[in-house]
């Protein structure tokens, strides 16, 4: 019975193979000489609707340099920073848009090749108008991890430092007098900062014979989360919708449920208003991402490796939905059968329409992103030809996604060459509701017979915006033809 | 005092018109992982090409300068083999060796390299002498494979082949291989051979106990068998004076960083979570 259910799962997905999406344009960065590999570490969003694409590139004699490129909301290239360091591994690990100006955290090594920061300020226009160099202990890595500001709106950077293979957490604000430090015994995973005054610093700590998660909010008492099965917790997720609320997850051994993740809605100082072990039929379960929509569900996408015959036999993704008490609302699976090297990531609109992006599932088209109806499954999905690092929902419906394409290119002798390119496409609504290839009046009357509905997860909602009304209409009419 | 400061910034940022403060939207704190385990099933498909030209015998994790010379069993060989100095000659262990089936268009190391490690210049190399970049190499080869006949290896679904021996660290320029055989005669054959009796048995084996912490990402450490699984282990889920899983683990005697203090290793010094028979 479950093959069958997974069966007719595959076979509807696949049926929903075609989106209806249209590609409306795509920027591909092509290094200075051909072979150079260039990698996305992070995206970000800019405030005119552009992304800011950060990472490193090979150099022929100098290793990576950092890379930071702004791609217009257009599709042009805007300007290109690279930045060389002292040495060989360099790369822009982060950046955040403020007070009109562009703030890049870079990573660099010194000639003994340990790693240190530097904040780069650039204006829109990518000219640069200070580096900020934050000084490193000698014989230690200073791994930065997150730009943010701290509370006198001044640049904060929290960092990782590394020595003799133990770590701590560092973060440094600046200040009249150059920057302070605090230093905290924990090693640092990631942070949540929904705004800059509350830094949300989450890593771990062992001791007693078990790993710890540890939570820090600068200023507060931290809290540390222990699984019952006193083995390593980790930290993964974190997202936030106020000043002092937080939603994390925690990766957790669970003992006989073997890999688990917690989720807690944490609220600063130490107050656990509810938490929740998800276990997965006793598989091993992984965080992917996790998003919370404007009623405060929390959406959670899992990576679960089910053990059956032998072990890590089928990779699949699954979302489950929790209420804003804690009750797990839903629980649906998404992928059934991926690769190993499966992953997910999880996305809202404006108007509260999930979005799942996907990598590695099985087949020739392996990467794909789909738009989730109310029960958890695909309204469509579109496939992407490139490995999926980055998807923003965008106004009007339209999506814009950055990662790694594979270009096929001719050279000069004739042979075929495949080059992989970081890269970002754009995708809008082209009114296929039907996804038969073909925008026609079988689409015009679904708009039509659902139209002035409101509510999510509505196949006629073609901008997604929750409500059918004339612009989705107007989508449709004025693709009317296209295809057929 | 945090409020006082909160409202204090609240109208800095209103004053200035600063308000926009824009990033990704959700934060997973691991984002290279899954780019770390592709590279490793990247690595395997070229070993199978590899193995394919090779009459199915596996690349050589050591190299030495002519026959009649031990193995440089314990000396790294440079990635790419000429970065420092241009020369032509030697160099063909495994990474360079795989280089070459990775990519159909000249970008031959990018899957060697996790972006989750730190960076580690080995001693007593002059980098600033160089040619060429030297390639970031995160993975290390089971060295118990060193020109290993495929077909001999007992349980090809359980060998590891290419794993993230280091912890979490990279090595510039070199490629790493762990564990290791102690080849050091140059008249012996240097192939793995059962442990029967450490006083007779060639070669003996060796480990190099990372020096970072094992615990890179979310899930563990990744490991590709010789048939083509990637398989993600927990090690370090046991802190000293815990012992970890033997049947995981190759390491024990973890310190509260996630760094090991020994490896279990049997008389001969191999360890038997890599060993070929």
């Amino acid at each position: 019975m479950r093959t069958l259910v997974i069966t007719a799962l595959a076979l509807s997905i696949t049926a929903l193979a075609t989106a209806q999406m249209r590609e409306v344009w795509r920027y591909v960065y092509t290094p200075p000489q051909p072979e150079l590999y260039a990698h996305l570490h992070r995206a970000a969003r800019l405030a005119d609707g552009g992304l800011l694409l950060l990472g490193w590139v090979e150099t022929p004699t100098n290793g990576h340099d950092a890379l930071a490129i702004r791609v217009n909301p257009d599709g042009s290239e805007a300007w290109v920073y690279q930045q060389d360091g002292a040495n060989l591994d360099d790369a822009f690990v982060d950046a955040v848009e403020a007070g009109g100006d562009i703030w890049l955290l870079a990573q660099f090594t010194d000639a003994d090749g340990y790693l240190y920061a530097q904040v780069h300020r650039l204006t829109q226009s990518g000219q640069p108008v200070q580096v900020y160099a934050l000084s490193q202990m000698p014989n230690a890595h200073f791994r930065p991890l997150r730009l943010t500001f701290g509370e006198s709106w001044q640049p904060a950077v929290v960092a990782e430092i590394i020595q003799n293979g133990g770590s701590m957490l560092a973060f440094c604000e600046a200040d009249s007098l150059g920057y302070s430090i605090l230093l905290l015994d924990m090693r640092p995973w990631g942070v949540a900062d929904p705004n800059p005054y509350s830094v949300l610093m989450l890593g771990t700590t062992a001791s007693f014979g078990s790993v710890d998660a540890l939570l820090y909010l600068y200023d507060a008492l931290p809290f540390r989360y222990s699984g019952p099965a006193r083995g390593v917790d980790l930290p993964m997720l974190a997202t936030s919708n106020a000043i002092d609320n937080y939603w994390v997850g925690i990766q957790s051994e669970g003992g006989v449920t073997g890999e688990d993740v917690v989720v807690m809605d944490f609220r600063i100082p130490t107050a656990v208003r509810w938490g929740y072990r998800y276990s997965y039929q006793l598989h091993d379960d992984y965080a992917e991402d996790m998003v919370l929509d404007s009623r405060e569900n929390l959406h959670l996408l899992v990576k679960t490796v089910l053990w059956r015959g032998e072990p890590f036999e089928r990779h699949t993704l699954r979302l489950a939905t929790f209420s804003p008490q804690g009750a797990l609302l839903s629980d649906t699976e998404l992928v059934p059968d991926g690769t190993s090297s499966l992953s997910g990531m999880l996305r809202l609109n404006a108007a509260g329409e999930r979005y799942v992006g996907v990598s590695h599932a099985s087949g020739p088209n392996s990467s794909y992103f789909a738009r989730l109806n109310t029960s958890g499954q695909p309204l469509w999905r579109q496939t992407v030809p490139m490995s999926l690092e980055a998807l923003f929902p965008e106004t009007e419906g339209s999506f814009l996604t950055a990662g790694i394409l594979r270009i096929e290119e001719q050279n000069e002798r004739g042979y075929w060459q495949t080059w992989e390119r970081l890269g970002v496409i754009k995708y809008a609504p082209n009114g296929d509701l039907n996804a038969d290839g073909c925008v026609d009046d079988t689409d015009l009357m679904t708009v039509l017979f659902t139209f002035g509905q409101s509510g999510s997860g509505l196949q006629a909602d073609v901008n997604a915006d929750g409500v059918v009304d004339d612009t989705d209409l107007l989508t449709v009419l004025f693709n009317f033809g296209s295809e057929c | 005092m945090r409020r006082r400061w909160l409202l204090f910034g609240v109208l800095m940022a209103t004053a200035l018109g600063v308000a926009s403060l824009m990033r990704a939207v959700a934060d997973n704190f691991d984002p290279d992982e899954k780019h770390c385990a592709q590279n490793l099933k990247r690595l395997w498909l070229a070993l199978a090409m590899y193995l394919n030209d090779y009459d199915e015998r596996l690349p050589l994790a050591y190299q030495r300068l002519s026959p009649s010379q031990p193995w440089q069993w314990d000396t790294p060989v440079a990635v790419p083999r000429n970065w420092q100095d241009g020369s032509p000659h030697g160099g063909w262990t495994w990474v360079n060796a795989l280089a070459v089936y990775t990519s159909s268009a000249g970008q031959l190391y990018k899957s060697f390299y996790c972006p989750a490690t730190l960076p580690a210049k080995l001693p007593n190399i002059d980098y600033s002498q160089r040619v060429r970049s030297p390639v970031p190499i995160s993975y290390t080869y089971n060295g118990y494979l060193h020109n290993y006949p495929k077909a001999q290896a007992a349980d090809p679904s359980t060998l590891p082949v290419i794993w993230e021996g280091l912890g979490r660290e990279h090595w510039l320029g070199f490629a790493p291989v762990n564990p290791l055989l102690r080849c050091d005669r140059a008249e012996d054959k240097c192939e793995f051979t059962p442990c029967t009796d450490p006083a007779t048995t060639y070669p003996l084996g060796e480990v190099r106990l990372p020096r970072q912490s094992v615990w890179i990402h979310r899930s563990g450490v990744h490991f590709v068998m010789l048939e083509g699984k990637l398989v993600t282990r927990r090690l370090g889920a046991r802190i000293a004076p815990d012992s970890t899983n033997p049947l995981i683990d190759p390491f024990d005697g973890y310190n509260t960083q996630g760094v090991p203090g020994v490896a279990r290793t049997n008389a001969c010094g191999h360890l038997p979570l890599f060993t070929p028979q």
